[in-house]
Order: structure tokens, then sequence, then C-alpha cells
């Protein structure tokens, strides 16, 4: 199977990266050549070395001499080898390097929706095993590419001018060699690639497993995954056998052939010898200059291999890079972008994932800067799905999301997001201490800003109780908190960059009453004309708002006042007579 | 708290001396022994095939090529003449061929069931740590150990232990030919060999260090990757692209600094080892040379020598690049058993008691607990609770209901007291059979990636389908489930990404109760679900509860007001106990705490928050 249009596909995207260090490349292959020089120098020298041990030879110089000559090119040739290694691996790291920093903000830019197809592990073995396959391939495959191309053409020169004859039979087995090899790495790349993805598979499997400790250890689940897991690198043995045996057969095939031309030199040229057409001294240097020969033919097949590891890997990489994100800027933003007021809009709002189920058909609200709204409804009716649309994590059809009467489409995602303070309903705290992910969002807030925001979330008292104080760590995805200090700890994150706009998606779902409330009166007191969304299920929450309304069926079923829906006996008053009635049955 | 300076970072790891690194590495290849003895046979084969070829070689020239006999002789009596050694050297090399393959494949294979080996057993012996462990250590690290660090070993299992007998044999092959042949000869050939130990020392210092730091740059790498692309959309929102960029870019170019030190190291290294193959060979002609012209030494010898003195640095720039290995493998490994001998700090007792159903009572007997040292979050709490008793916890956040849910589990050990469930020490009890028992919907829910009915039954074999379908019903989640594509069958992304958290909430409830526990502990259980499907979820619940004991954590109270006994929680102390009716009518915490709840917000501000205050 020739696979060439497909390598040279996959690492089409390298060439940019290998431009920049051509220098550095460059350099190393050119001491590359001259170590090759060197070495076929040293051959001749060892020549006439033997040949002047004739008896009656006349040398030009004494075995001292030559042996010498010897050790002052060997300590040359050591050198520049040195030299064309480090540069070259250098240069292979740095390329790594830039690909990987590449990579990761490439990453970063890929809208949510694009990671629920993505597994993280997966993403991370990319960045991290395949790069270092393409590593690989590029470090090794041009030394060797290039020792390779400059030493064969060099030394069939030698060869043929030794004896051209000799030449012609015995290399007969060295040809074989590179199509050999070929023929026997055809298939790598794909046997490669499900070898990649399988540790991509079992990588993420443990992330799962860790991360999921908790859940395990409950259910004492761990004998089973940790069969789940033993199945799993099995099948990782099984797709290895396949390139195992291949790579198995390589090497010993790569000392066989060259070693079959010995045996021809020995014969045939054990002839030129008995027959005088050829000195002793040329048999031993066709010898070594054969030898030469040995590792860079075969590197033809092993780099051919390596190739197709690097290609297949690169091609893994390129899955991600080409990917395109879909949200993105789309307007050129020119000087200053408009101050963001407040007001959303949703104009005929239509909405469906990419599943293609819709989950919000028609909507229309409009909601006033300054304004707070709440949105209420049943267990997966859409409102974290349209709360989603506003800072654009998810984007609806141009036109049906707007802010200040814009689309959200017309303003740069940093603009954007900058005066949305939306605090999701699940909050993601980062392994830093409290006060750098209350910073989050604005690095340079000073420590009354802080304190401040702490306050109006109601979150200081507990800080200031804690022995850490602001520099308390709080874990992975702050597990080292309560799960409501976690929720208050992104609802004071989101408030420090004092957004036009706030949306909490469920955000006291954690918290007890009183801190609710206290939170909601801070909130007004701390940012004033700014429009707020407060999406819960709890009345307590929602009754205080301008304006309530009820999402189900992925529209507006009712929207009004807390009085006025109450009057109504809609969904409303009737989630309200359900958490009434309990409150009545119990009184005194 | 734990003051980390960055949880990224490694702990210092601890020293584990380098020859018990090397022993216990060898004790993975103990189970296949027999294999390696094979690989030994075969490597014996071949390097001696390899070996002895030169003096074919030599015979050949001596006796044929250079000699008289066959001076200007005609070429088919020359071939005819080499048959012999033409035919045995062929014959050599095919069995070199052979021998090669078969053990190149089987000490592959074998390199790949020994990290097998030690991958699961890796990720069995950290799911037995300790939670309080994976508070403090990111994930993204642990996974580096299991898969990575792990990696890094393959090449010293599947060639390099091997291989390097190999090359030792080779080498000494190699020494003693040419001793038998030229004592004095050998001699002069084998003086660069000091110059090779000095190279390896140097090399050894220069990479160990290099090493180290790389693998523990890429650790760090890894852990701030998956941190970051876990939490990417909070990223977004924040618009913390750039700075999260430049953070990583400031871990890469520490690994590219640790690797870099690496290739320089190799670089050297490399060359240097060839270096010495070309010293020796200017020797052998300076010495051989000499000895030639005086005619002590015949031209097939110094060819011979010529070759062996080529072979001589084959087998040594293997062991070089195998020593090479074996220093990566032992940064690794170090890493690698490092957390091996992490001690699960809550392990069962030898002679613990297993437990077959809960029938009396859980009893907390004056349990005192910190998370670190003495910044107690538990303070002294006696509670009982009785089979078949609904339990409710309420109390401000922090205040320690969670805790006392992971107490009871186990997952960490109480400082003072006694945590008893009918009569015996938790500690005293067979950890597993204690979380059997027990079914914990967490507030923090997780789903794995998989099938929804996977997330129900977590690939336990022992839920029926049925069961998995009951436990969904009861939670309200079949309404959901059945609108999904697959049903029961529907995938579930990473993190269960395309359910809404009610969602999730609810298959987590399902997963709780499909385990049929004797003990249900909701931890927030219903925090994310709309009020109608609560009271539905309450009633199927009611059924299912009988007999069972529950204790339910809850900010909401309708959710909990008909509870047998409330405990009100505040400070990591039980401040009241009782029933609704008798808390209300104690006019404490819980009674302010309900007001807020079930009155409008004029009576809150009018309550002042002063008196409710104390709460939180
Ligand atoms: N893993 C941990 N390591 C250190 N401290 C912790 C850890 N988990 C919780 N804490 C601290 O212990 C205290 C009690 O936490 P806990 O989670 O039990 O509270 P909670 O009552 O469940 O609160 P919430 O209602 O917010 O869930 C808190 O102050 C919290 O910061
Ligand atoms: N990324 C996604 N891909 C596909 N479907 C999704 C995705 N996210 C959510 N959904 C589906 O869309 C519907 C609405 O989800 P959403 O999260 O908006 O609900 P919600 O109203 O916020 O519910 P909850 O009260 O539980 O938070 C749900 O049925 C959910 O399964
Ligand atoms: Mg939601
Ligand atoms: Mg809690």
């Amino acid at each position: 199977m020739w696979e060439g249009p497909r390598v040279i596909g996959s690492l089409r995207s390298l060439f940019p990266y290998i431009k920049l260090h051509r220098h550095i490349i460059l350099g190393s292959l050119v001491l590359l050549a001259v170590t090759e020089g060197f070495a076929f120098y040293t051959t001749v020298v060892l020549r006439n070395a033997i040949d002047s041990l004739r008896p009656g030879a006349a040398a030009a110089l004494s075995v001292g001499g030559y042996a010498l000559l010897l050790f002052a090119l060997v300590i040359v040739q050591g050198g520049t080898r040195f030299g064309s290694r480090y540069m070259m691996g250098r240069s292979s790291r740095h390329i790594e390097y830039a690909v990987r920093n590449d990579f990761f903000a490439h990453v970063l830019t890929l809208e949510p929706a694009y990671y629920v197809r993505q597994n993280t592990g997966d993403l991370i073995s990319r960045a991290i095993n395949d790069l270092n396959a393409v590593r690989q391939m590029l470090g090794r495959t041009l030394m060797f590419a290039s020792s390779s191309t400059i030493r064969v053409p060099v030394a069939v020169g030698f060869l043929a001018a030794i004896n051209w004859k000799l030449m012609l039979i015995t290399l007969v087995p060295f040809v074989a060699l590179p199509f050999t090899m070929q023929r026997m790495s055809s298939g790598i790349h794909s046997m490669f690639e499900s070898i990649q993805e399988q540790f991509a598979t079992m990588s993420n499997r443990v992330r799962e497993g860790f991360t999921g400790v908790r859940v395990m250890k409950a259910y004492t689940r761990e004998a089973d995954e940790e069969s789940a897991f033993l199945a799993m690198n099995e099948e990782f043995i099984d797709r290895n056998r396949k390139l195992i045996r291949l790579e198995a057969t390589i090497f010993p095939v790569i000392m066989f052939l060259p070693g079959v031309s010995f045996v021809l030199l020995l014969w045939i040229g054990g002839y030129y010898v008995a027959s005088g057409e050829m000195t002793f001294g040329q048999f031993t240097q066709f010898q070594m200059v054969m030898m030469m020969l040995v590792m860079p033919m075969a590197m033809f097949g092993f780099m051919w291999s390596g190739v197709q590891r690097g290609a297949a890997s690169m091609g893994r990489l390129n899955d991600i890079l080409t990917q395109e994100p879909e949200i993105r800027d789309e307007v050129e933003v020119t000087g200053e972008e408009p101050a963001i007021q407040g007001r959303i809009t949703f104009a005929n709002l239509s909405f469906a994932y990419d599943d293609g189920t819709a989950i919000l058909d028609d909507l229309t609200l409009d909601i006033p800067a300054g304004a707070t709204v709440a949105i209420i409804g049943p267990t997966g009716c859409g409102k974290s799905t349209l709360a989603n649309l506003v800072p654009r994590l998810y984007q609806a059809e141009p036109g049906m999301v707007m802010v200040d009467g814009r689309d959200v489409r017309e303003y740069s995602l940093k603009h954007l997001r900058a005066n949305v303070g939306y605090v999701q309903q699940e909050s993601f705290l980062f392994s830093d201490s409290i006060s750098d992910n209350l910073r989050f969002g604005d690095p340079d807030a000073d420590d009354h800003a802080l304190r401040e925001v702490s306050r109006v979330a109601h979150l200081l008292p507990e800080i200031e109780d804690f022995p850490g104080g602001f520099s308390t760590e709080l874990g992975e995805r702050g597990m080292m908190i309560s799960g409501g200090q976690r929720q208050r700890t992104s609802i004071a994150r989101s408030l420090l960059r004092r957004p036009r706009i706030v949306i909490m998606d469920d955000a006291f779902a954690s918290v007890d009453t009183y801190t609710e409330e206290t939170i909601l009166t801070n909130l007004r007191g701390y940012l004033d004309d700014i429009t707020v969304i407060l999406i819960s299920h709890r009345i307590s929450t929602v009754k205080g708002a301008d304006t309530i309304v009820v999402l189900d069926d992925g529209g507006i079923a009712e929207q009004g006042t807390h009085e006025e829906l109450l009057a109504s006996g809609g969904f409303y008053a009737d989630l309200y007579e359900k958490q009434r009635l309990q409150e009545e049955l119990e009184a005194l | 708290m734990f003051q980390h300076d960055d949880l990224y970072d490694e702990d210092e790891l601890t020293k584990i001396y380098d020859r018990e690194i090397f022993r216990r590495l060898i004790g993975y290849v103990k189970p296949y022994t027999g294999r390696v003895l094979v690989g030994l046979v075969l490597i014996l084969i071949a390097e001696g095939a390899r070996n002895v070829t030169p003096l074919l070689a030599r015979y050949a020239i001596d006796e044929h090529i250079n000699s008289d006999a066959l001076r200007n002789r005609d070429f088919g009596t020359v071939l005819l003449a080499l048959r012999g050694v033409v035919i045995l050297y062929t014959a050599l090399l095919l069995l070199d061929l052979l021998a090669s393959f078969l053990r190149s494949y089987m000490m592959q294979i074998m390199g790949q069931h020994i990290m097998r080996d030690m991958r699961v057993q890796l990720y069995a012996h950290i799911h037995k740590l300790h939670a309080a462990f994976f508070d403090t250590t990111a994930v993204g690290r642990l996974m580096t150990r299991v898969m990575n660090d792990v990696a890094a070993l393959n090449e010293l299992f599947a060639s390099g232990i091997v291989d390097s007998i190999g090359s030792i044999i080779g080498l000494v092959t190699i020494c003693v030919m040419m001793f038998v042949v030229s004592w004095k000869f050998a001699l002069v050939t084998l003086a660069v060999l000091p110059i090779i130990a000095m190279a390896t020392l140097f090399y050894q210092v220069l990479s160990r260090r290099a090493y180290r730091e790389w693998r523990r740059q890429l650790s760090r790498m890894n852990a701030f990757m998956n941190e970051r692309i876990g939490g990417l959309t909070t990223l977004q929102l924040f618009n913390q692209e750039p700075s999260t960029v430049r953070r990583f870019t400031g871990i890469n170019t520490e690994y590219l600094g640790a690797a870099l030190r690496a290739v320089l190291a190799m670089s050297f290294f490399g060359p240097l080892i060839e270096l010495t193959g070309g010293l020796a060979t200017a020797v052998i002609i300076w010495y051989g040379g000499g000895q030639v012209i005086q005619n002590n030494i015949s031209i097939g010898e110094l060819f011979a020598f010529l070759v062996w003195g080529q072979r001589f640095f084959w087998p040594l720039r293997a062991l070089s690049e195998q020593y090479n290995t074996l220093l990566i493998a032992m940064a690794s490994s170090e890493r690698v058993f490092t957390l091996f001998d992490t001690v699960p700090a809550i392990q069962e007792k030898p002679d613990a008691r297993p437990i077959a159903e809960f029938t009396e009572c859980i009893e907390f007997r004056d349990v005192w607990f910190a998370y670190n040292e003495d910044d107690f979050v538990i303070r002294g709490i006696d509670l009982t609770i009785e089979r078949g008793e609904r339990v409710a916890v309420v109390g401000a956040t922090g205040s320690g209901k969670t805790t006392l849910t992971n107490l009871l589990c186990r997952f960490y050990d109480i400082q003072k007291g006694a945590i008893l469930v009918d009569g015996v020490d938790v500690r005293d009890l067979r950890m597993a059979d204690l979380r059997r028992r027990i079914a914990i919907v967490q507030q923090d829910v997780f789903l794995f990636s998989g099938s929804v009915a996977n997330n129900i039954r977590l690939d336990s074999p022992e839920i029926s389908d049925e069961q998995v379908a009951e436990a969904a019903s009861v939670v309200q989640a079949d309404r959901f489930i059945a609108s999904l594509p697959g049903k029961m069958d529907a995938e579930v992304k990473e993190g269960g990404s395309t359910f809404s958290s009610g969602q999730k909430q609810l298959i987590a409830f399902a997963r709780a109760l499909a385990f049929d526990p004797d003990i249900l502990i909701l931890d927030e259980a219903t925090s994310s679900i709309d009020t109608e499907t609560e009271v539905l979820i309450q009633e199927g619940l009611k059924r299912l509860l009988e007999g069972r004991t529950s204790i339910i954590i809850a900010h909401r109270l309708s959710t909990i007001q008909d509870a047998d006994k409330i405990v009100v929680m505040h400070k990591g102390e039980i401040r009241e106990v009782g029933t609704h009716a008798e808390l209300l009518r104690e006019r404490g915490i819980y009674y302010r705490l309900y007001q807020l709840q079930y009155r409008g917000q004029e009576e809150f501000a009018s309550l002042g928050s002063d008196a409710v205050g104390e709460t939180s």
C-alpha cells in the first residue's frame, strides 16, 4: 500500500515550523556532511595504511604516521558529529515546543460544543504522545535521511572506483534492502494510528477513573474498574502485536542482507585479490565502505517506518489544528467598542444542539437594561441553554440574540464576555488559591476589591475563618471547600469584573436561603444598574424579580411579576402552591 | 488548609536508591523468567553466529585469498575453493536472522505485558488511596504516572534488559576471540576502555538530573492541560485564553529546557562512544601494522582485528544506548515507585469485620474531625440514627454536612470519638462491605462517558436492566431518558456535557437507588431539580425508603419537612435535633431558616439580619 500522498499531506503542516529553524537544521546537515566526508577519508587512510604493510610497498607515511592521522580524523569527526546531533536535537525540540504551544493555544479557541465531541484525555494524549512521535520522526528521520543521501552515492562511487564489477555484484542484496524495508513497513501508518488511538482511549479512562474517584469509592467499583482497565490494556497489546512482528523482522533483515553482500565480497572479491586484480588493502577498504552502507540503506526503510509513524501522529494533531472555531470574532473591531448598557433581546429565538432536537423554539423576550428577570421552568427545559447564548458559548442564528439591540455576533468575544458575568450552573474552580480564583477574570484586582466581592458573595467571614485566609488552596476543581463555598467563590469571581449583565444560573442551589437573600441584597448595592438574569427552581429566589419568565417546551409559558403570575393561576401559581401547600400543612 | 505552591508541581520524590529501583524493576520481569531465558539463548545463538564470522573471514583470507595456492588461478577454481566458507557463512547469517527475529518479537511482547502489569497494578493502587490524597493531587499528574511514565519503561523491558545482556555476551565473546588470536593485540585494542568508563560516568551525572527534571515538567504540563481544558468554558467566559497560553508556554519552556539538557548529554555521549571506536582502529593500525611488518602476525589477523574492532563497538554502542534507556527508565520508575510507596492512609484492618446487612443503628459518638491538623470542621458530634429512620441534615453552607457523610463512608478517618455502625466502629469494618451498605448521591455529580444505563449501574453486572429502569422511573428520569435517541443506551459524553444539570442529578440519583442500599445518603440530591419533579420523586421514594435508613441533606426545606428527625448543624456542631414541628416550636435556627424560605421578603427584612446572621 503506497501511503505517500497521505503521509506528505499529514506532514505539510509541519513545514512552516521546520522553515523557522532552517538555519540550524541546515547547519546540522552541513556538519553531518563534513562528518561523512571525514568518515570516507578515514577509509582511504586505512587502505593506504594496510597497503603500506606489504613488503616493499612505497608508503607516504610510516605506520605511526597513519595511526596519528587516523587519530586526528577520529577526533575531528567526533566533534562534528556532536555538533550536528546537538543542533538537530535542539531544533527538533524547538519545533516540538512551538507546535505544542500552538496546539494548546488552538485548543483554547474551540467552542464548548467541540468539547462535547472531543475527550480531554484524548486531546492531552495528542499534545504529548503524538507530538513526541512527530519530534522523534523529525530528529531521527531528517538526520538519517540526509546522512543517507550523502553517504550512499559517495560510498557507491568509492566502491565503483575500487572495483566496479565487484560493486555491482555485492550491491545486489543492498539494493534489495530499501525495497524490502518499504514493503515490510507498509501499513505501519494505520497500525500506529490505531495504537495511538487506543493509548488515548486508555488515557481517557484513567482520567475519568481518577476524576470520578469519589464515585468509584462510594460504590466500591474499584475491582470492576480494574478489570475493565485490564481489558483495555489487553486490547492495546493486541494492537501492538502486528507492529511488533513487523518491526522485529526489520532489524534482523537489515543485518542479513549486507551479510550476504559480505559473503559475495569474500567469494568474488577473494578471486580478485587472488588474481591480483585488487590489493588486499583495497579489499579491506571495500569491506569498510560497504559496512558504511549498511545503516543508511537500512535507514531508508527505517525512515519510512518512522515517517509513517510521525505522519500518523501529525495527522492526529492536524485533526485538531485544522478545526476552525465556529464561535469567533465575526467583526473587524476598530477602535473602542460601544459600552454595553445591558439590554438583552431574544427575537424569535430557535435553537437546537448538534443532535437536531429543538430546545428553544421561537422564543421572544426583551429584557431592558437594568432589569432583573427570573427564569424558572422544569428540569431540562432549556434555561441554561438560553443563558449560554448570551456570552456566545453556543450561538443561535444571526439576529436572534441581541445585546443593546445589536446582534451578539457584532461584538468581539472579548468585549461581550467581559461585560457578561455568567455564573454557570456548575462552578469550575481551578487548583489555585482562593484569591487566584477570585482574581481569575482580573488578575490585577487589588486586595480591597477582593474583599469587597467576597463580602458581596457572603464569603468573607468564611475566608477569614480559614487558617490560610485568602491564600487557602482549593484543590483541583475546588474540591477542598464545601459545595456552597464553591458556588459563592464562583459568584464572587464573576462579580469582580463588574459586568453590565449578570446571569446567575441556579447559582444558589447549594447555599441556604439566608445566604441567598444576603447575596441578592448585596448585589444590588454593589452593582447598581446592571441587568440581572436569575435562573432558579426556588420561588424564594425569583419572587422579587421585575419579571418572572416561565420557560417550558422551548418557549415562554408565562411571564409577569410574582403577583401577576399568581393571579393568572398557571404553572407558576401551581408551583407556588406546591411550596405553599407544604408550608400550610406543616404550619403551626 | 494545605499550603501548596502549585498543585501541578511535584512533591519531593522520596529518595529511592538506584539499586533499589533496579531491583524492583527486575521484579516485574520475574513472572517472565522463562521467556527471558529463551531470549538469552536466542541472543547467544545470534551473537555466536555473528561473531564467528570474522574467524571464517580470516580463514578464507589467510588460507585461500591471500595464499599462494590460489594465486592467479582461474575464476571457477577460486570460487570452488571458497565454496565451503561461503555456505557456512550464509548458514550462520540465516541463523542470526532467525534468532534475532524471535528474540526481538518475544521480548517486545514481554515488554508490553510488563507495561500492562505495571499499569493495571498502579491504577488499582491509586484507587486504593485515601480520599485526601486526591484532594491534593492533580488528576493530570496521576495520569502521567499511569500512562507516560510507565510507557517510558517499555523500552527497558522490551529490549533493554535482554539486549544489554546480549551486548555484554557479545562483548565477552569478541574479547575472548581476540585474546585467543592474540592477547597482546587484544590488550592494545581494549586500551580505549577507560575512556569509555569515564565518559559514561560523566554522562550519568549530566543526564540523570536532566531526565528527572524532564519527567517532572512533563507531569506538570499534563496536569495543567488536563485542568485547563476541563475548565475551558470558564476560561473562555473570563477571556483568560491569552493568560492561560502564557502560563502554558512557561511550563512548556521549562520542559524544553530540561529536554535540551538531555539532548546535550545524549549528543555528547553517542559520538564519544563512536570516537573511541575510531581510536581503537587507529591503535590497531599503529600496533598491528608494526606487527605485520615484523611478520609477527598475518595480514588476515590484522583484518580480523579491524573487523572485531568495529564489531566490538557495536555492542558497546548498543550498551551505551541501553544505558541511556536505563537512565530514562530510572527517572520514570522513580516516580512510579514513589506512588506505589504511598500507603493508603485509610486501610482496612487485617481482621476487619464483615457486615452483611445494616440492622440496628448508626452512631456518632463525640466525633471530632479536621481535614488539616487541628482546624476542626466537625466538633464533638453526637448523633444516633436508628435503622429505618429518615434523618435530615440542614445548616448553613460550610457547616460540615457533607463532611459528616464522608466520615460515615470512611473516606476520611476521624481524629477523636467514634462512628459506629451496628455497634461496630467503622474502622473495624470491611471497607467494601460498609460502602456497599451505603449509597450516596454526592453533591458534585459525576457522570462517566458511556451510556445512561452504565452510569446508573456503573458496569456492575449484578444490577439488571429492570432494576436500572425501576430506579430511573422512581427519580422521574425515565421521562427524559425516553426522549433520548437510544433511550437507556444513549451515549453519555465526557462529564455528561449533553445533559442539563438537573438531568445529571437525576441520573446520579437513580444510580444510588439501583444499588439497593440499606442506607441512602442524599447530599443535595435534588438541588437543581424543579419542584414538580421533586414532589413526584418524594412520593416515589416514600415507598422505596420503607425500611431503609436515609440521610438527607438539603437547603430547600420542603424536601425534608416530614423527616423523622431534623439535625441542624452549625459550624461543625449539632445545634438542634427534632422533628419539624418540634424545631419550629423551639424557635431556633431552624425556625429562622424556615421563615426565610416561606415568608416574603418583607418579613425577611423585618426579621433583621442579626437574628439569622448567626446561622451562617
Ligand atoms: N477536602 C477538604 N479539605 C479541606 N477542607 C475541606 C475539605 N472539604 C471541605 N472542607 C472544609 O470543611 C468545612 C465543611 O465543609 P462541608 O463540605 O462539610 O460543608 P457543607 O455543610 O457540606 O457545606 P455546603 O452546604 O456548602 O455543601 C468547610 O469549611 C470546607 O471549607
Ligand atoms: N451540549 C448539548 N448537546 C445536546 N443536548 C444538550 C446539550 N446541552 C443540553 N442539552 C439538552 O438540552 C436540554 C436543555 O438543557 P438545559 O441545560 O438548557 O436545561 P435546563 O433548563 O438548564 O435544566 P436544569 O434545570 O436541569 O438546569 C436538555 O434536554 C439537555 O439534555
Ligand atoms: Mg440548567
Ligand atoms: Mg456539602
